[in-house]
């Protein structure tokens, strides 16, 4: 099972001091976050991507490379990247560079993007989100699969005999996710191609999470990737802890009545209790995140929200050490012990390019000036017309 | 019919006693006598707004549902019909019963069987309901029963039986119950036609399966809405 952090970036005034950090401040303080997470032993890393204030990561490749060359393991995401308003093209090309210069640490999650004006900024419409997301998230697979394409699609120009570069780091392309909170189109989406479903469930209420999990989950089967049980699934989560749950509770309280999202709405009684937002002591965030598999069933990977609402640099860090070395440990251990053994961790690089060679053999990775297949040593069309006639 | 009627009753009201709340029950008797003359089985559950008031704000801010909310979402969902009842402020509905809609997702509205109505201080606010509260309800495709009905403080007390352009508050509710109970008998039949038709509704009209994906059979219905990939990719 995997456990990470995820920050969206936002500049937000710390309601205590009334302190509002700077955007380069904000991007420090967020390398130096996913430094300590790595160092407390968390598995994941995942950055927003955000084009409007109060938001600072409009480039979530040039910060994860820049937090990959000061670390060695944490597996570096994204929460998540824009399929919707970004070109599949830019995407397929930054995310694989990402991969080579990280050694394979790289995965992906999909997101539409919810703020209306961003689409038109990038030439693109709200209303189309999700045929966006459906056309341009096929178009980026076969860029990272078939060394040439031809394509036509409805929203971005033709290409012809386009080669995306890099290739992908071994022949094989991140692992992704695709992020829905309400959309059932994505969970079709991610159980149709196989991929993993994170379903970013920080304010909602467990009737609703489960809902869409289950659906994401009896749609895997049906594609004939596994059973429902085998199927790739991520949540969201967020905690603020204290060793003494009073004084957690004490500290955060004027951090939530002010935060952006939730802020004059339900009071923090309220909130923690119908969505997964876990104040207290340590204990407490292993208590609450243990029965988030009896609902959702064995899942893959657990991501925290720590660093929002304003708190201060240094307390974010304080509980991302406090996540990693109270909480995860215990979390671990009992969930990986309650998963059944048929049931696969998430992807990572080494099981996809293990998965790859088992099915096509070892990679070839010279350089192929003559477009081709490595895996086959045929060009990607004729490997595939040929198959079509086996 | 074995089945009841369900009839959910909105006031959203912010006094108490208040005035919509007595035309939102003047309202919900009228249809169950009506209904109940023709033979059915009548269950009315009224909510007042004001006491969700909290809950609606809520949900505006987080964006879902909290517990109290969802309860009454469900039986809307599940309603055969709503009766929604709100005082007019600045020639408009109250803030309240525009956050309760603004609050919640529109598709649950979509062909439900609506009858408006709407209370005042002055009759110079009787054209509110058709300017300012029946255009929401046409953009939320809901089936609105012709006679809405509106009521100021002095309809309550009035007695102009027999005047033709002042139709007494009780004969407007009884012509506005009578069409509501017009358009749910319309609605019954032809559900009963359907169902003897052979049910075979969730097909098309070339006998494919119809276009929206499958979901569990546990699941709400919202989750069914998708479109399966290979259609939308034009590979099946």
């Amino acid at each position: 099972m995997q456990f990470g952090v995820f920050s969206i970036a936002d500049i937000t005034p710390d309601v205590a001091t009334g302190k509002v950090p700077t955007e380069n401040e904000r991007l420090k303080s967020i390398v130096e976050q996913a430094r300590l997470a790595e160092q407390v032993g968390l598995d994941v890393f995942a950055i927003g991507e955000h084009h409007n204030p109060p938001f600072v990561t409009s480039s979530p490749t040039t910060t994860l490379a820049y937090i990959g060359a000061q670390t060695e393991r944490i597996i570096l995401s994204t929460a998540t990247t824009l399929i919707t308003t970004n070109d599949p093209v830019k995407i397929a090309e930054d995310y694989a560079m990402l991969q080579h210069l990280t050694g394979g640490r790289v995965d992906l999650v999909m997101g539409r993007g919810n703020t209306g004006p961003v689409y038109p900024w990038f030439g693109q419409d709200i209303r189309t989100g999700i045929e966006l997301a459906i056309e341009n998230y096929d178009l980026l697979r076969r860029l990272w699969s078939e060394d040439v394409v031809d394509w036509e699609g409805q929203f971005r120009t033709p290409l012809q005999q386009f080669t995306s570069t890099p290739r992908p780091l071994d022949g094989v392309a991140p692992f992704v996710w695709h992020g829905s909170i309400r959309s059932p189109q994505i969970a079709e989406q991610a159980a149709y191609y196989g991929d993993g479903f994170l379903h970013n469930n920080i304010f909602w209420p467990m009737s609703h999470t489960k809902q869409m999990v289950q659906l994401y989950r009896e749609r895997y089967e049906h594609y004939g990737h596994g059973t429902a049980t085998q199927a790739i699934v991520g949540l969201g989560g967020q905690a603020f802890m204290r060793k003494n749950s009073q004084d957690a509770w004490n500290e955060f309280r004027p951090y939530f009545d002010a935060a952006p999202v939730y802020g004059g709405g339900p009071s923090m009684e309220d909130f923690t209790r119908m969505t997964p937002l876990t104040v207290g002591s340590p204990e407490q965030v292993v208590e609450r995140y243990l029965t988030m598999a009896d609902h959702v069933g064995d899942y893959q990977r657990q991501m925290f929200l720590m660093d929002h609402a304003g708190l201060p640099a240094k307390t974010v860090l304080e509980q991302i050490e406090l996540l990693g070395t109270e909480v995860v440990p215990v979390l671990r251990k009992e969930l990986d012990a309650r998963r059944p053994a048929d049931v696969p961790d998430a992807p990572t690089h080494q099981t996809l390019v293990a998965a790859a060679e088992a099915e096509r053999g070892a990679f070839d990775d010279a350089y192929r000036f003559e477009t081709g297949d490595n895996w086959t040593g045929l060009r990607a069309e004729d490997s595939r017309s040929e198959k079509r006639l086996a | 019919m074995t089945e009841p009627i369900r009839i959910v009753a909105l006031a959203a009201g912010l006094s108490t006693p208040s005035s919509t709340r007595m035309l939102a029950d003047q309202l919900s008797r009228a249809a169950r006598l009506e209904l109940e003359r023709a033979g059915a089985v009548v269950d009315v559950q009224t909510v007042e707004l004001r006491e969700l008031a909290h809950d609606i704000t809520d949900a505006m801010l987080t964006r879902f549902t909290g517990e109290r909310l969802g309860v009454v979402v469900e039986s809307i969902r599940t309603a055969d019909a709503v009766i929604a009842v709100t005082p007019v402020f600045n020639v408009g509905p109250s803030g309240l019963f525009k956050s309760f809609f603004d609050a919640m997702d529109i598709e649950i509205w979509k062909d439900k069987p609506v009858l408006l109505g709407a209370t005042a201080g002055t009759p110079r606010h009787s054209l509110a309901i058709d300017y300012a509260i029946r255009p929401m309800f046409a953009y939320l495709k809901s089936q609105i029963v012709p006679t809405s009905v509106f009521a100021a403080s002095a309809d309550f007390g009035a007695d102009t039986e027999g005047q033709a352009d002042a139709l007494p508050l009780s004969s407007r509710i009884r012509r506005a119950a009578a069409e509501l109970a017009m358009m749910l008998r319309t609605a019954g039949a032809a559900a009963e036609a359907e169902a003897q038709a052979g049910g075979d509704t969730e097909t098309t009209a070339d006998g494919s399966p119809a276009e929206s994906g499958t979901a569990g059979s546990e699941l709400d219905a919202e989750f069914a809405n998708f479109v399966p990939m290979g259609q939308l990719l034009g590979r099946d």
